[in-house]
């Protein structure tokens, strides 16, 4: 029972904190940062390394639980301009109270850029992601992986406001995405469930970087700054099993929201941020996500950082 | 020879972590008058500084004030990331708008618009 119940926790502090695909985007004007909690809409040539967050789940009802420090990795290639595959994991988990640790799942995704307009800096994706089981710590280790592949369609969508009239809210951005998780064995040899999970997120950001450019000229110490406000949630939504009589329900919406910051610099981004859990089911109380990006398509343009197949660029072709 | 990797790793950082900001898209660094600055006699000429170093057979600016277009002189560039035009006639007071668009050495195209404003 405390075996499966740790399992259990390390495998929702890791669908909360895991930040398996960041980047960041140009969509005309507007530089969407790769966020924390979700990925941004676009697709590019990035090495994130490392991801890291922090978190103390709840023992039920509301005990202190485990705390798990994470350090997770990505990297991201483009096929075309709009086509991108990457590979990344969640990576090593340390955890405390009880100590355990592990490495996560192995993680690829494709995903592909749909729409764009440069004008109006509006950007949609769609993706899919296989997180394969098994391919982490075996069952044997004190935080195995998960056993079960998982399939992930998913949604993206950004749109900066710098089309607006109004001055003030030119430099504002939303980013979104929705994601449905399926995974591949519906029950498991011990008759639990594995749960088919809706996850959504958005995050509401503040460009310096546009207002400096566009709209009021900044101290140079603030104007590579991207402050923003974002969030994700779980639900369970299908494949549930049954109530406990003495755990959080399986039916709980789990998630995090928070404030974050980022720094966008020529080769590299860095992004700190304070994820508050939204109930006991989801954390015991604020922990931390942070990232470095490093922009390979800043790095080696002619190269590594560039799609795999594309035609030249013409200077007035696309932006 | 872990010595000599670790000097690498912290070159490259050193490296990164002090670049000069910038994106392989051109965006407006800053520009004198600044962006949304008022300055209180008209302005010999304007200065636009971007993120990128600029291909000049494609970049300019184009100004428009109270009486419509401004006429500006051509645009010079120098550094390769800063662009220069000087009004012909001196500037009246009033909010004036300046349109650039720029094509990065990386080819890539940008276009942006923002104000300043002159009051005596």
């Amino acid at each position: 029972m405390s075996r499966y119940f740790n399992r259990a926790t390390a495998v929702a502090v890791l669908m909360l904190t895991a930040s398996p695909v960041c980047a960041h985007t140009i969509v005309g004007n507007r530089v969407f940062p790769a966020t924390l909690t979700i990925d941004d809409p676009g697709e590019n040539d990035e090495l994130v390394l490392p991801t890291f967050s922090y978190l103390q789940s709840t023992n039920w009802p509301s005990q202190p639980g485990p705390i798990s420090y994470s350090l997770g990795w990505e990297y991201d290639k483009t096929i075309t301009p709009d086509i991108a595959l990457s590979v990344g994991s969640a990576g090593f988990t340390w955890q405390h109270n009880p100590k355990a640790e592990g490495w996560s799942n192995i993680e690829t995704e494709a995903k592909w850029g749909f729409y764009q307009d440069p004008e109006h800096e509006f950007i949609m994706s769609v993706g899919v992601n296989a997180e394969i089981g098994n391919t982490g710590s075996p069952q044997s280790a004190s935080l195995p992986s998960d056993p079960v592949t998982t399939i992930t369609p998913k949604f993206f969508i950004g749109k900066g406001l710098g089309d607006t009239s109004v001055d003030w809210l030119r430099p504002f951005a939303v980013t979104g995405e929705v994601d449905y998780s399926i995974p591949t064995v519906a029950i498991n040899g011990d008759g639990s469930t594995n749960p088919n999970v809706l996850t959504y997120g958005a995050s509401l950001q503040y460009s310096l970087l546009y207002e400096n450019s566009f709209v009021h000229q900044l101290p140079d110490v603030f104007n590579r700054l991207i402050p923003a406000f974002e969030g994700v949630f779980n639900t369970p939504v299908a494949n549930i099993g049954p109530e406990p009589i003495d755990d959080f329900s399986p039916r709980d919406t789990t998630g995090v929201v928070g404030p974050s910051l980022y720094y966008v610099g020529q080769y590299f981004e860095v992004g700190v941020m304070a994820q508050i859990p939204i109930n006991r089911a989801s954390g015991h109380h604020v922990g931390a996500l942070a990232v470095l990006d490093i922009f390979l398509d800043d790095i080696a343009p002619t190269s590594l950082g560039k799609p795999l197949f594309s035609a030249p660029l013409s200077p007035l072709a696309r932006y | 020879m872990k010595l000599k990797l670790s000097h690498i790793i912290f070159a490259g950082l050193a490296t990164l972590a002090f670049s000069a900001p910038a994106f392989a898209h051109a965006f407006l660094d800053h520009a004198v008058p600044g962006v949304g600055m008022t300055v209180g006699t008209s302005p010999a000429e304007l200065e636009l500084t971007f993120t990128q170093n600029l291909v000049p057979a494609f970049s300019g600016v184009h100004v428009t004030g109270p009486s419509g277009a401004v006429a500006t002189s051509k645009p010079v560039f120098g550094p390769a990331n800063t662009l220069h035009v000087r009004p012909v006639h001196a500037l009246r007071p009033g909010r004036y708008a300046v349109s650039w668009h720029v094509v990065s050495v990386d080819t890539h195209r940008t276009q942006g618009t923002y104000q300043f404003t002159v009051a005596p």
